[in-house]
């Protein structure tokens, strides 16, 4: 007996019921995939914010509910303003460091040189003229004892000490026999 | 439907779906949270500058004692004929002429406190040194002009 194929010419077909559970038993797979990559997911976020706990929480970021680019857009403007903050606090921290250090360089020699003419009761001073800037003038009278510490120089040891070359121009310098004393004018000048 | 294009149907579904919902998922969520870390790292080391800044600046503040304001300067000046403006440059300029004994005290002043420097300072002498003659005292006048510079004067 032959045996024949009846189908032989038949198209073959899949019914539609057929095809959507086909594709569904494939799609299984890929579902299961996606779950395992949402626990990923999160695990990573979790892991990242356990790192990163004092800041987010300084912050009071939310990591695990909020979308990622609009977590990424919000720390990016928290970091812009951080970077603002940070270049007018070093704006700050410049100018008072600028002025710390010239108030170094300016004050303590001016209060220490205007200390040192301050007028005692043996010595007689007159200030004549007084500049001080870049360099330090002064022009002064003296009535001094001969035997006793003129207050012109002790000037000139404090300008020293405070780093300036100090050139002395004494303009007289006389005896008043009647006083038992000595008058005296000059300039001193200290330049740095 | 036929079955071999059924079959290429189904599996060209799953394939897009599986690229889609896996692929281009996983490789978007690691490019994210790359970024987020490296982010977070940023923030942390803007965060630690900001605060080391902000101690710093509280120290250097903390140096600068005792402070004057402006006002306070203002009114010392005002004691006396001198006078005082603020200039365009950021100084403070004091001018005009002073009785001696006055200089003194403004300038014992100011010489006290740390946010205030002397830029500059001209004292001149502009009548001789005083004589008393008959009980009459003749008063001196010095020409003055100081320049000040300040910081934290409000």
């Amino acid at each position: 007996m032959e045996r024949i194929n009846l189908f032989r010419y038949k198209k073959p077909i899949l019914k539609v019921s057929s095809f959507i559970f086909f594709t569904v038993a494939l799609l299984s797979p890929v579902l299961a995939m996606r779950f395992t990559l949402e626990f990923y997911k999160r695990s990573v976020i979790n892991s990242i914010q356990l790192n990163h706990s004092t800041i987010v929480g300084k912050y009071r970021l939310n990591l695990t509910n909020t979308p990622l680019p609009s977590l990424l857009s919000t720390i990016d403007n928290i970091n812009n303003q951080l970077v603002q903050t940070s270049k007018r606090l070093q704006a700050q921290i410049d100018h008072l460091e600028a002025h710390i250090k010239n108030y170094n360089e300016k004050m303590e020699p001016l209060a220490r040189a205007l200390t040192s003419l301050q007028k005692n009761d043996q010595n007689w001073l007159v200030l004549r003229r007084l500049e001080y800037g870049d360099s330090f003038k002064v022009e002064l009278y003296e009535l001094y004892e001969p035997n006793a510490f003129k207050k012109s120089d002790l000037l000139e040891k404090v300008l020293l000490e405070s780093g300036y070359k100090v050139s002395k121009n004494v303009i007289y310098d006389t005896s008043m026999p009647f006083l038992n004393s000595r008058i005296s004018n000059m300039i001193i000048e200290g330049r740095k | 439907m036929p079955r071999r294009l059924a079959i290429v149907l189904s599996l060209s579904i799953t394939l897009a779906l599986a690229l889609y919902l896996d692929v281009y998922d996983y490789l978007r969520f690691s490019n994210l949270s790359a970024k987020l870390e490296s982010s977070l790292v940023r923030l942390e080391q803007y965060d630690k500058n900001v605060s080391e800044k902000r101690d710093y600046l509280a120290r250097l503040e903390n140096i600068l004692q005792p402070r004057v304001s402006i006002k306070r300067v203002e009114s010392l000046v005002s004691s006396t004929d001198l006078s005082f403006s603020a200039q365009k440059d950021g100084t403070f300029l004091i001018e005009g002429k002073c009785e001696p004994e006055k200089l003194v005290l403004i300038l014992s002043e100011l010489l006290k406190y740390a946010n205030l420097t002397v830029q500059s300072l001209y004292i001149d002498g502009s009548e001789l040194p005083p004589v008393v003659i008959d009980q009459t005292q003749k008063s001196v006048f010095l020409n003055v002009k100081v320049v000040l510079k300040g910081v934290m004067l409000e």
